[in-house]
């Protein structure tokens, strides 16, 4: 279980893991549809309406290319003999745990939360907020926390089978590879709006 | 099968081997002879080695065989060059 949930990179193909990854990432683009969840950038998931269906997709797509591109270049440095299939199926499985946040969303009940307690931040209406916002949207931020933390997880592992990746030299690269990949979506994203 | 030991269960040194015998005539050698290299990898490894040869040099064939990934196979097989490299220094 830990194998299939953590270190899937040891065991199964790339070619099943790359399919597998392939369909996660349509079904999980159109849940965030609608579900109203954008993935604008590498490490961000907010409650904002898609103005298009394939929207949610066209993030996820940037997410991945610019993670390949960073993640490639710094695994080759480390081993030249890295391939971009095993960069590409990393990405594309690391992701999957961000595809199961939407569901979280039905109706809108964390977007509206959210908003309740954005109206009430005043210090005078402080009193006003209901436990049951404050309540929703805290277990909500744990539960990202943990899936974003999986999905670090399943990237560094993802990098390191790809690569033979061991040392410091070897994390510092990874962690530079993953700001550089969410500076670039970010940009690219903004850009795209 | 008796499990041969490379390493000195009290200092961890690489063992020698200082004597050679021969069970049809009884003869014995006395000397001191290095362990050849495959010899001196981890039985782990040296598994490793043998299924490669069998497989006909082909990663793809063992991590089938074996149930690992690609990827998976590859490090173990640099690893093991490394170690040979490290040992073929000392």
């Amino acid at each position: 279980m830990k194998t299939l949930l953590f270190k899937p990179f040891e065991k199964y193909s790339e070619k099943n893991l790359f399919l597998i990854g392939l369909i996660f990432t349509i079904i999980g683009s159109f849940i965030a549809y609608f579900f109203d969840i954008r993935y604008d950038g590498v490490f961000d998931i907010h409650i904002k309406s898609n103005g298009l269906i394939y929207q949610a997709l066209v993030d996820n797509l940037i997410n991945i290319f610019c993670l390949i591109l960073f993640l490639y270049l710094s695994a080759s440095y480390v081993n030249k003999k890295t391939r971009v299939i095993d960069i590409l199926t990393t990405t594309v499985i690391a992701r999957t745990p961000l595809y199961i946040l939407p569901l979280f969303n039905i109706n809108n009940v964390i977007g509206k939360a959210t908003e309740k307690l954005i109206q009430l931040v005043d210090p005078k209406l402080i009193n006003q907020i209901p436990a049951s916002s404050i309540l929703l949207v805290t277990v909500f931020g744990i539960i990202t926390i943990l899936f974003i933390v999986w999905y670090v997880a399943l990237l560094f592992n993802g990098f390191k089978v790809s690569s033979n990746a061991k040392g410091k030299v070897s994390l510092i690269l990874f962690i530079t590879s993953l700001v550089l990949a969410e500076l670039l979506s970010k940009f690219l994203i903004f850009q795209l709006n | 099968m008796k499990k041969l030991p490379v390493k000195c269960p009290s200092c961890e040194k690489q063992l020698m081997v200082s004597q050679l015998s021969c069970s049809n005539c009884e003869t014995n050698i006395s000397g001191t002879y290095s362990l050849p290299i495959l010899l001196q990898l981890s039985p782990e490894d040296q598994d490793f080695i043998f299924e490669f040869i069998l497989s006909g040099g082909s990663l793809k064939k063992i991590a089938t065989k074996i149930g690992k990934s690609y990827p998976t196979v590859r490090n173990k097989l640099d690893d093991i060059i490394e170690k040979i490299n490290h040992l073929q220094n000392i």
